[in-house]
């Protein structure tokens, strides 16, 4: 699982722009898959046919590809980009960055004008340098529009720790590669790769119109309460993948997390319940569809969250990934 | 002056009435089938048994307004805004008020009246009311009910070099560009929604779009500019009189990015001038739109518009031509499967 | 015949915050079965109570929605000597919750209370700030040891409130928003007995309203009704707040007119008031109504919705406050309406233009 998680970690997901990380996606799980199909929205859709014919229940699980991005809104005439955020990122935290264009390759530096105190820091107030001389020559890499996301690299720290720009949410992809390979179902699994989740789970919404499962599951990561002065959550690193209860988009029915922690029990893998009001997933999303979905959800418990170092603890993943094949060989 | 005539029509919000019947006077011989929805949004559908892609062709009705809510004792009327207005335009602007569309002044105290710190500081929603001119309540509830409406009393008038001034351009410039393009014949199945409730969330064009499940979808809009004195470059958002923007990034869509270039590259090709739009605030009706169902491939042109949702908005008469011919030229390119769904 | 504030008190005090409905749901379903043709839970757990038209032509839907939820807390983590911190499902002025009893429901039902510190040791900065839900924490009484055994993160904690009578109609409780309307619904259900009606009717109690309306549209989506009408509570008038944002208890139930309204809709049920001498309240709304009315107008096609209300003093509370009149008028309003939908009715409801 490491090695997949590294490698989906390298391509750039801005949302709205998700086409290298897809592409990386298709090609390790093509042949493990019956069907694939793009949507409008840029999801990738993946069918994993049920192992016996007689069900037509449907199982989605839906993990987002895209990553929070900066948008580029201008260019000046000595080659700065001026920049918009697509998604949850604060101009504060983000000057010194280094930044790199999903569609050209093209790195840079997010630099601020100087008469701003860092706290009163807004995006109007942010560009990139990509080293330009003149608008004509940004110009030749980047158009308005194109988005940047972090580049930074992937690392393993301490025991069983790993750390990564965009672990939000390559771990789930991840984890849904991993069970589109290797588990077992009644259920036909559509497994959904979102894209433009961070500007508000639009992916989700039409995946959900679409496929209208008998049951959905959101992969996701969770930010954890155990650093110091964090801000609060039970959740700990280390301490098991968290099945999903409450987060900002959805509440989780009874009988589904309930489900889920009965997986976890069978396999022995630790787990713990997420309970996060600030925490949004695709969950919310694809609950409304049509009539209504039944959703529910795992979660990686994940530190800096947001920030290019998004750090990670193998063994959640590990107890996820078990858990994720045991409610999968359960649905019935 | 088709212009004249949209802008000047009363349509706030959720109460279209006027709007839409002036739209229908002018559409009613072009279209194969007319009608409204449970919303109240005016759908045109012509030339639906011809091959090519279904293509919606939307710009909304609706317009920013006021409602009253309250009639004080001695006749002032308290209201609130339906849509997005700053309070702070409001003061000392003329308006139209309810079914007999009389008019109304907003007021509040006299700057005399007012303490020097109290100067300094915009004027509140709470402390502004409109004055019809009644003597009591009594009087003004001859006339006025409360949930009565009440939208800016601007005159259209073409001003400057190749500008006009009106209410409401945002979007009855996007009306305009429809009704015009309607009178032209394209051997594609388009249909023509001028949608509702647009500035209160969207509301009316997804299920205009959940009703035709068109294969492309393209919304004329007046949308932001600030090209003015002191604007940084990122900070205009668009330019006047530089051509029809289209849409990259908003808070409600990211544009797809095949159409949006294609849409760019008729018009350099047509010589017709285009912009991107260079920022990320505000939305319109694609954001609800192209996530109706499994999605639906749309696009954005917008006429920019200086001062909008202000009692008077400006735009370039050369944008406006522009956004027609463009708007026309992307609809040939589509004809000639230029671009497909 | 349906004794409403019987069933008021009993819907009260069932704990069902959002997304955890159901035992709302079978109090519901137990108070109406006699009075309905069918009964029915979907797969996110709305309940509708099906009373079928008179048979003959094709039948105008109607959909009635009332949501079951409450606004609740949730177990966020146990802390060091066994007090809980807590996230809201829905939205609580913590002010409120200041010394208020509370339910947990965990492995056991358990009663604690939301502690908060004494006057004597607070300081004079402290005493001038609300407390944010933030810093709040439950009480239970046990320990540390206890708390864990019994207590899960993710359990729920209701407020512990029996429901009480005021003077006259008064009533005061937890959870009259929204299961007044609930009541009101009930009623509706127990006067069309008494009519006639060509309309088939959906009377769904919704999930998760506090939360974003969302069993309201997930229903409204299933049934796809000719016409939705949201049941709600509004504002009650209290000194100080403008009179478009309140209405008087006991004036009677409040409709709504507004750009989520559908405007025929709104007239003609006016219009049954004054024929009824049923007295009757509007509220007026510039966007949002905040009810289930939102989402159902634009699903799918678009659903011509309208709203009725009933006045609320103190909402999101411990002691929201009625008068059990407004609740009573509302469901006969309801039941008289439906009596007059026609096919013509609602074939009107989409024509907008005159020729």
């Amino acid at each position: 699982m490491k090695d997949l998680i590294r490698t989906l970690t390298v391509p750039s997901g801005p949302s709205g722009d998700e086409f290298a990380i897809k592409e990386s996606i298709l090609r390790i799980v093509e042949p493990h898959v019956d069907e694939w199909y793009e949507d409008v929205l840029g999801n990738l859709y993946v069918i994993k046919k049920a192992r016996s014919e007689i069900s037509e229940k449907t199982v989605m699980i839906v993990a987002h590809m895209d990553e929070p991005a900066l948008s580029v809104i201008d260019i000046d005439e000595d080659g700065f980009l001026r920049i918009a955020p697509l998604g949850p990122l604060h101009a504060a935290s983000l000057v010194g960055a280094r930044v790199v264009f999903a569609r050209t390759g093209r790195r840079g530096v997010v630099g601020a004008e100087h008469n701003v105190a860092l706290k009163d820091l807004e995006f109007s107030h942010l560009f990139i340098d990509i080293g330009a001389q003149t608008q004509s020559d940004a110009m030749r890499d980047v158009q308005i529009g194109d988005a940047a996301t972090f580049a930074y690299g992937f690392e393993e720290v301490g025991n069983q720790l790993i750390v990564g720009h965009a672990l939000d949410n390559r771990v789930g992809c991840a984890l849904l590669i991993d069970a589109l390979q290797h588990a077992q179902s009644d259920y036909t699994i559509v497994g959904v790769f979102s894209a433009q989740k961070e500007v508000g789970s639009r992916g989700a919404k039409v995946a959900g119109h679409r496929i209208h499962p008998t049951i959905a599951l959101v992969l996701d990561i969770s930010p954890s309460g155990d650093t110091p002065k964090a801000e609060r959550s039970s959740l700990t690193l280390g301490a098991g993948v968290a099945v999903k209860v409450l987060d900002a988009t959805m509440v989780v029915s009874k009988k589904w997390s309930n489900h889920l922690i009965e997986a976890a029990k069978n396999v022995s893998a630790s787990y713990q319940i997420e309970v996060a009001p600030r925490t949004t997933s695709d969950a919310g999303a694809i609950f409304l569809a049509q009539s209504g979905i039944p959703t529910c959800g795992l979660a990686i418990p994940a530190r800096y969250v947001g920030t290019p170092s998004q750090m990670v603890s193998l063994a959640d993943v590990t107890s996820a990934q078990q858990v994720l094949h045991n409610f999968l060989s359960l649905l019935s | 002056m088709l212009l004249r005539k949209l802008t000047e029509a009363f349509g706030p919000s959720g109460f279209e009435d006027e709007i839409r019947q002036v739209i229908y006077e002018e559409v009613k011989s072009y279209g194969d089938k007319i009608y409204t929805d449970a919303l109240g949004s005016l759908i045109v559908e012509t030339n639906m048994t011809a091959r090519g892609p279904k293509i919606l062709l939307a710009a909304h009705m609706d317009e920013v307004g006021f409602m009253i809510v309250d009639i004080e004792d001695h006749g002032l009327l308290r209201f609130r805004p339906l849509g997005g207005v700053d309070p702070r335009i409001l003061v000392s602007k003329p308006v139209l008020v309810g079914k007999d569309r009389i008019f109304g002044v907003i007021g509040s105290k006299a700057v005399h009246l007012q303490e020097p710190k109290e100067r300094e500081q915009p004027l509140e929603l709470q402390q502004l009311y409109i004055d019809i001119g009644a003597h009591s309540r009594e009087e003004a509830e001859k006339y006025i009910a409360p949930g009565d409406l009440a939208v800016f009393a601007t005159k259209y008038e073409e001003i400057g070099e190749r500008r006009a001034k009106a209410k409401s351009f945002d979007d009855r410039v996007g009306c305009a560009v429809l009704i015009e393009t309607m009178r032209k014949k394209f051997d594609l199945p388009i249909v023509y929604a001028f949608t509702v409730q647009e500035e209160t969330g969207l509301r009316g064009a997804g299920p205009v779009a959940y009703r035709i499940k068109p294969n492309l979808a393209l919304v004329v809009e007046g949308t932001v500019c600030f090209d003015v004195v002191e604007t940084p470059s990122h900070g205009q958002s668009t330019l006047q009189g530089a051509g029809p923007a289209i849409s990259v990034v908003d808070a409600k869509t990211i544009a797809h990015r095949a159409f949006r270039e294609h849409i760019v590259q008729v018009g350099t090709k047509e010589g017709i001038p285009v912009q991107l739009r260079r920022t990320i605030g505000g939305a319109n009706d694609v954001g609800a739109i192209h996530l109706t169902e499994m999605g639906i491939i749309s696009a954005a042109i917008s006429i920019p518009t200086r001062y909008i949702h202000a009692p008077s908005q400006m735009i370039s008469l050369d944008d406006y031509d522009n956004t027609v011919r463009l708007l026309e030229a992307v609809l040939r390119s589509i004809e000639q499967g230029g671009f497909s769904a | 015949m349906l004794d409403g504030k019987q069933l008021l008190i009993r819907l009260t005090e069932t704990a069902g915050g959002s997304g955890d409905e159901s035992n709302v749901a079978d109090v519901l379903a137990a108070a109406t079965k006699s009075l309905v043709d069918q009964i029915e839970f979907d797969t996110v757990g709305n309940l509708a109570l099906i009373a079928h038209g008179e048979s003959g032509e094709p039948q105008p839907r109607i959909m009635l929605a009332a949501h079951i939820d409450e606004i609740t807390l949730m177990v966020a983590k146990i802390e060091v000597g066994g007090f809980l911190r807590v996230a809201q499902v829905g939205g609580f002025d913590p002010r409120t919750l200041l010394g208020q009893e509370v339910m947990v429901h965990a492995k056991k039902s358990l009663i604690g209370i939301i502690g908060s510190k004494p006057p004597h040791l607070s300081s004079q900065e402290e005493r001038k700030k609300a407390i944010p839900l933030y810093d709040l924490f439950v009480d239970l009484g046990m320990t540390e040891e206890r708390v864990r055994e019994l207590v899960s993160v993710g359990d729920r904690i209701t407020i512990h409130r029996q429901t009480m009578h005021l003077l006259g109609n008064r009533m005061s409780g937890k959870a009259m928003d929204n299961r007044a309307s609930v009541t009101a619904m009930a009623i509706c259900l127990d006067e069309l007995k008494k009519l006639r009606h060509r309309a088939d009717v959906y009377a769904v109690g919704t999930i998760q309203e506090e939360i974003g309306s969302k069993g309201a549209q997930t229903a409204a989506f299933r049934y796809m009704p000719d016409i939705a009408i949201a049941i709600d509570v509004c504002h009650g008038e209290t000194p100080g707040v403008s009179t478009d944002l309140a209405k008087k208890l006991g004036g009677g139930p409040v409709l709504t007119l507004g750009p989520r309204i559908h405007p025929k809709l709104f007239y003609a049920i006016r219009e049954v008031a004054q024929q009824q001498n049923i007295p009757l309240q509007i509220e007026v709304s510039q966007g949002p109504t905040w009810t289930d009315a939102d989402p159902m107008q634009i699903v799918q096609l678009g659903i011509p919705t309208a709203l009725l209300s009933i006045p609320l003093r103190y909402m999101h509370t411990s002691v929201e406050t009625l008068d059990f009149s407004d609740v009573r008028l509302t469901g006969v309003l309801l039941a008289r309406f439906i009596a007059q939908i026609d096919a013509a009715f609602v074939e009107g409801l989409t024509c907008y233009l005159e020729n």
